[in-house]
């Protein structure tokens, strides 16, 4: 009876937040996609004349290369992120309250260190002089590359986006009742049987979001390709940052800036509309 | 329904020896010692708490217990994982996989044991059919009414034809009609398989149905095993007297042996003749009276053994029977009486009432 009378008040409670977005977000948003169609001029930067050459221009062989180096690393990222990402979302979703809590503090704490730190860290580990070649060094081993290729950004973006599958995942988890697991088990299934024909199924919406949500944040990422791929493993985002400071092609960085978002905003609405429809089934509606 | 003396002489298809499981220093189950029949029911009785949850998990081998073992056949089975010990398990919560189809549930443990799909097809149809419910096959559980959910919890167990097959609480989620049918429905699925049984409840009502023994269990220990027969009519001690069924019962003191009776005197000052026992004068005892042995005296009926005369200070009118508390002296009882055979009484009403010797038992203190 007082669901539809909150509304209103809800309403007004999101209005700073709204008009921060709508000021600070939407507004230059809007300005990156009408940049997109204006023509590039080497001397004024961007004359306003309309004209869709910003987006037929990336049709040419770079930035398909670069395209489907960030899809490939996104992929890669997404599918380790999963199946790092699974066993401890189980164990997190089944061990008791103050674990549990204790784990979801260690997972996210990647996310509150600056990139930069977290970026070094990372290079004490991987460099050609770090940790783990020193060790292979010690054992009479070939040192490995580990730095300034995909695999160190790989490394990286798992390292940051790893709760972004966890926690989707783990509230998944969570609803599934414990007594289906011992039903199966009890039906005769390993407890690897088990997770395969119970778990999984029944957790797929949260692994679903978990994936769009990793996917999306890898392909956009920015600062880890950087610092951890070097000038080698150009990204996206990359490419757009290289346009708008390096060559001044504000027009072309605008319209791959204005790709970008719309490839990670549908991904995020794909997840939202899945976790919403799982919910949704859950009470049987 | 078989007796604890005929259950006991059968072979043991599972035997509970000194099982003990700790979860606290305070709250511990065990040590629990008891052996199931080949073909019996047994129920494990008790209020919650009393362990006997526990010990259905350990035996499905969701808990491994911290001592004693578990013995099925005579084989040893406790550290078994719970995939590979052959018992199937009713879930009070049913525990349907909500993403399968009727079907698919029921086919579940076939298909882990990777029978072809015709065997399985007609296995499922076989097991469908024991619980009437063939024509579901295709639904998803959600669809299904909680004892539709019941009947196919039990079907997926008895079509993998396990060796002995457990029930958690099956029927608490049911309302009373249904619970009522669906015990009876169970007791009579459960004699057709000759299947071993395994019966954790909390209702006394579904044990005494159910049962050929049944375990009466309270804080992690066994009260009392027996038949539906001996736990109710021969409790063991207060504990039971009081958990199966209603009873009076009057902490009392033992004033006279005789080889024809015993005679005790309760506290509150009543003195009643009991059947013989091995008691002696001076011996603390709880006399136990069950409601409906107290008789009042109708029109026609005068009074036996134990005769007295109560005040009626409550009465409650149940239908088919009469609840009534009356005192004798200073002495409150219980007092159930079949309605239609009484004139009809009120508070305050004075009666003469009377206990067969035989129906006044003397529990340990």
């Amino acid at each position: 009876m007082s669901a539809p009378r909150k509304r209103p008040y809800g309403a007004i409670l999101a209005l700073p937040l709204a008009l921060y977005l709508a000021i600070f977000l939407v507004v230059p948003f809007i300005n990156i996609i009408v940049l997109s169609f204006y023509t590039y001029s080497p001397t004024r930067i961007w004359v306003a004349e309309p004209t869709s050459a910003n987006y037929l221009a990336l049709v040419d062989g770079t930035f398909l290369t670069v395209l489907l180096r960030t899809l490939r690393l996104g992929l890669f990222c997404t599918v380790i992120c999963a199946l790092l990402g699974y066993p401890l979302a189980y164990f997190l979703a089944r061990a008791e309250r103050r674990i549990a809590t204790i784990g979801l503090f260690l997972l996210v704490t990647p996310l509150m260190v600056s990139a930069v730190i977290r970026t070094f860290g990372w290079l004490v580990i991987l460099g050609r002089r770090g940790l783990i070649n020193a060790a292979l060094a010690a054992m009479g081993l070939d040192r490995l590359p580990l730095l300034y290729n995909e695999t160190a950004v790989v490394i990286g973006l798992v390292n940051v986006f790893l709760p972004f599958m966890v926690l989707p995942l783990m509230a998944s988890i969570e609803r599934i009742d414990p007594a289906l697991e011992e039903a199966a088990r009890n039906l005769g299934a390993s407890f690897l049987g088990m997770f395969r024909r119970v778990i999984l199924p029944l957790s797929r919406p949260g692994l679903i979001s978990g994936c769009l949500l990793v996917t999306s944040a890898a392909i956009s990422a920015f600062v880890i390709p950087v610092l951890m791929g070097g000038a080698r493993v150009r990204v996206v985002g990359r490419l757009i940052y290289d346009q708008l400071l390096i060559s001044y092609q504000w027009p072309s960085a605008s319209a791959i800036a204005t790709l970008l978002v719309i490839a990670t905003t549908s991904l995020s609405f794909m997840a939202l509309a899945i976790t919403r429809r799982a919910s949704r089934q859950e009470q049987g509606i | 329904m078989n007796d604890g003396a005929v259950g006991a002489a059968r072979v043991a298809e599972l035997e509970i020896r000194g099982l003990v499981r700790r979860y606290t220093a305070q709250s511990v189950v065990g040590p629990l010692s008891f052996s199931v029949a080949a073909g019996e029911f047994v129920s494990l009785l008790g209020p919650s708490g009393c362990g006997k949850t526990t010990t259905l998990r350990c035996i499905a081998g969701f808990e491994t217990p911290d001592e004693g073992g578990i013995f099925l056949e005579g084989e040893r089975i406790d550290r078994r994982p719970p995939n590979r010990r052959n018992i199937g398990l009713v879930f009070q919560s049913y525990a349907l996989f909500p993403h399968l189809t009727i079907f698919e549930n029921v086919a579940f443990g076939l298909r882990l044991r990777r029978l072809g799909a015709p065997e399985i097809r007609r296995r499922v149809a076989d097991a469908l059919n024991l619980v009437g419910l063939a024509d579901l096959a295709d639904r998803y559980p959600r669809a299904l009414s909680g004892g539709q959910q019941q009947r196919i919890a039990i079907a997926r167990s008895v079509v993998l034809e396990p060796r002995i097959l457990m029930f958690d609480e099956p029927l608490s989620n049911l309302d009373f009609k249904l619970r009522v049918a669906m015990r009876n429905e169970l007791r009579e699925l459960q004699r057709r398989l000759g299947k071993t049984a395994i019966y954790v409840t909390h209702d006394q009502s579904e044990a005494l149905a159910l049962s050929d023994r049944i375990v009466v269990m309270s804080n992690g220990r066994i009260e009392q095993i027996g038949s539906p027969r001996e736990v109710y009519e021969r409790p063991a001690n207060p504990f039971v007297a009081d958990f199966i069924g209603n009873s009076n019962l009057l902490d009392a003191l033992v004033v006279a042996v005789a080889p024809d009776a015993t005679t005790v005197r309760t506290d509150r000052g009543l003195t009643l003749r009991a059947a013989p026992a091995a008691r002696n004068a001076g011996d603390r005892v709880v006399v136990m009276i069950r409601p409906e042995h107290v008789r009042l005296a109708s029109a026609r009926g005068a009074p036996g053994e134990n005769a007295m005369r109560v005040r009626v200070s409550e009465a409650t009118y149940l239908g088919q029977d009469l609840h009534l508390r009356v005192v004798a002296g200073e002495q409150g009882l219980t007092v159930m009486a079949p309605a239609s055979t009484l004139r009809s009484l009120s508070v305050g009403d004075e009666v003469d009432a009377a206990v067969a010797a035989v129906d006044v038992l003397l529990l340990p203190a």
